[in-house]
């Protein structure tokens, strides 16, 4: 009785720990060892054939083929965009795929809208601005505490934005600016910011111009640390430290634990690890 | 007993045992994302039956949702399979350039009991209040659930990147639980304060489901170690800063084949997140703002 009793105090005393306490006794799960290979299909990419006659047709070939494109692409796409740049009908027909995708295929009208704009035409800029001036919804189906109507036209009205923010005519400009002081959608805002930062350089200059531009609980992302491909730690790593150290008021509260009804703290170790370890060594003997 | 008597009885018992109708997410279209990702690796049999195993989906749950059907890429199941290709294959792992390593990754979604949570399986919710869902059970494996949002092809979530992002989201909510970790009472998550203006927010977070952004820098990590903390805001994740790092290892640094249609739409989730979810955010933005 008393080993059973210590028995059921143990266990009751490793429940409460929560670590690694096999409080549930799952099946065997296949592992590593029995997961099959990845052989990527050889999937036919041709880049379609631009007819200047054929302007919906081309459009819609166009969004296909880049949209299945992969990172070995990107340049073949770069060409074929500035080779659809030199016929306005062309960028025009992308952009109605773009307006004609956006109810039904978020993913699809991101990449009509990507390609409008690095065409960075005056049919593009025409179109971004439509866009971006879509009726914003101002109300809907809150998930998450976000209205998903709001998230899914702010999330391709930043990808339009980046589009008039590349081009860099001084009236594509001006709605970006008036894009960062007035849409409702901080996710727009904060792209409007991140992309006219961008096309300068992330120059001071650019910055001081926004500092007169953005809203104040929004100056944070004047100094946002951006992360693209190719950045390595040695590139991302100082943005970071440098952002940490111009803006310690970033830095979080330490994480706490759950507490018991009692307003207890449950303990628990067993997921500190420090952050540097010292490698295993062998113990030299001296001669 | 007579006829009549006869028919109201076998009635009775219908209504009684007749299985409930339960909804399914729409299954007659797939996103172009999810289409270009499914190109890749198409009706791959092999991994699927692998897959439902290491991710523990049980046919009572997805039967209705391509479970005998599981090549129909515009199903559930098929969705949640491909899905799981881009964290088990699709991404670079490079130590000096990712965030986090698959290993990484995988062992936050996998059904598996490990240092990342305890073990967990996988569902379909047709409830469409939430994305996702970790649901801690009592007895057994808990549950991480999925809804609609992350499946029906005209949601804007709709697409791999997103889902495996959730994945990510929920399983690490997992990591809460199993270390004891109070990330806040609303869904797990922090609530925001009613403003004046109508505007509701908890610092630099701007919707009712917010987190702390513990940032750290690239190969701050070794590859398996993202569950590891040191108990400051130095080393440790929250759910929505998972789930961001993952959509942007996703967008930028991904295999050489994985489709830009999967690779913007991570970007686009992961910087909507970025923007709005963190109480001392921003959080890191993804991707050059290049448009192509």
């Amino acid at each position: 009785m008393r080993t059973g009793y210590v028995l059921a105090m143990g266990l009751a005393g490793a429940l409460v720990l929560g670590c690694g306490t096999g409080r549930h006794h799952p099946p065997k799960y296949p592992g590593d060892r029995e997961r099959p290979k990845l052989e990527v299909r050889e999937v036919k990419h041709e880049q379609p054939q631009l007819e200047p006659n054929e302007p919906g047709r081309t459009a819609k070939a166009l969004i296909d083929w880049a949209s299945a494109s992969t990172a070995n692409e990107r340049e073949a796409v770069l060409k074929a965009i500035q080779e659809v740049s030199r016929n306005e009908t062309v960028v025009q027909a992308l952009c109605e795929e773009a307006f004609a995708a956006q109810p039904r295929d978020h993913s699809r009208t991101l990449i009509a809208l990507a390609l409008v704009g690095e065409t960075r035409t005056e049919t593009a800029e025409r179109c971004l601005t439509r866009f971006v001036r879509l009726p914003f919804p101002m109300s809907g189906h809150v998930v998450e505490g976000a209205i998903v109507e709001q998230t899914a036209l702010a999330t391709l009205q930043a990808k339009a934005v980046d589009g008039l923010a590349y081009r860099m005519t001084s009236s594509a400009d001006a709605e970006v600016l008036r894009l960062i002081r007035e849409h409702p959608s901080r996710i727009v805002r904060a792209e409007a910011i991140s992309a006219y930062l961008w096309n300068r350089g992330d120059s001071a200059q650019a910055k001081a111009t926004l500092a007169g531009v953005v809203r104040a609980d929004e100056r944070i992302f004047l100094d946002r640390v951006r992360r693209v491909t190719g950045d390595t730690a040695a590139t991302f790593n100082p943005k970071l430290e440098e952002l940490l150290r111009q803006h310690p008021e970033l830095r979080p509260p330490k994480p706490e634990r759950a507490t018991d009804q009692a307003g207890a703290s449950i303990p628990t170790d067993c997921d500190l690890r420090p952050a540097k370890q010292k490698a295993p060594a062998r113990v030299r003997k001296e001669n | 007993m007579d006829v009549l008597t006869r028919i109201a009885r076998a009635l009775v018992l219908l209504l009684i045992f007749a299985a409930p109708a339960s909804a399914v997410c729409v299954q007659s279209s797939a996103s172009q994302a999810d289409m270009d990702h499914w190109n890749i690796h198409g009706c791959w049999e092999e991994y699927f039956l692998w897959q439902y195993q290491a991710y523990d989906l049980r046919e009572g749950d997805w039967n209705n949702r391509g479970w005998l059907d599981a090549c129909n890429q515009n199903l559930e199941f098929p969705k949640h399979w491909s899905a799981t290709v881009l964290l088990e294959y699709d991404l670079l792992d490079n130590n000096d350039q990712s965030f986090h390593g698959m290993v990484d990754y995988w062992q936050t979604a996998r059904a598996a009991g490990s240092a990342f949570h305890d073990s967990i399986y996988h569902m379909a919710t047709d409830d469409t209040t939430v994305f996702g869902r970790f649901n801690p059970q009592v007895f057994g494996p808990d549950q991480v659930q999925t809804s609609c949002l992350l499946y029906d092809a005209l949601s804007a979530n709709a697409n791999p990147g997103s889902r495996g992002g959730d994945f990510m989201h929920e399983g690490w909510h997992g990591w809460l639980q199993k270390y004891n970790w109070d990330n806040g009472p609303v869904g797990g998550h922090r609530g925001c304060t009613m403003n004046p203006d109508g505007s509701c927010t908890l610092g630099a977070c701007t919707v009712n489901s917010c987190d702390y952004f513990y940032f750290h820098g690239i190969a701050q990590y070794v590859f398996g170690a993202m569950w590891e903390n040191d108990g400051t805001g130095n080393r440790f994740h929250s759910p929505n800063q998972v789930q961001v790092e993952f959509l942007c290892d996703v967008s930028d640094q991904p295999q050489w084949y994985v489709p830009a249609s999967v690779r913007q739409s991570a970007a686009a989730d992961a910087n909507a997140r970025a923007a709005e979810r963190f109480i001392n955010g921003p959080g890191y933005s993804c991707g050059s703002p290049r448009p192509w």
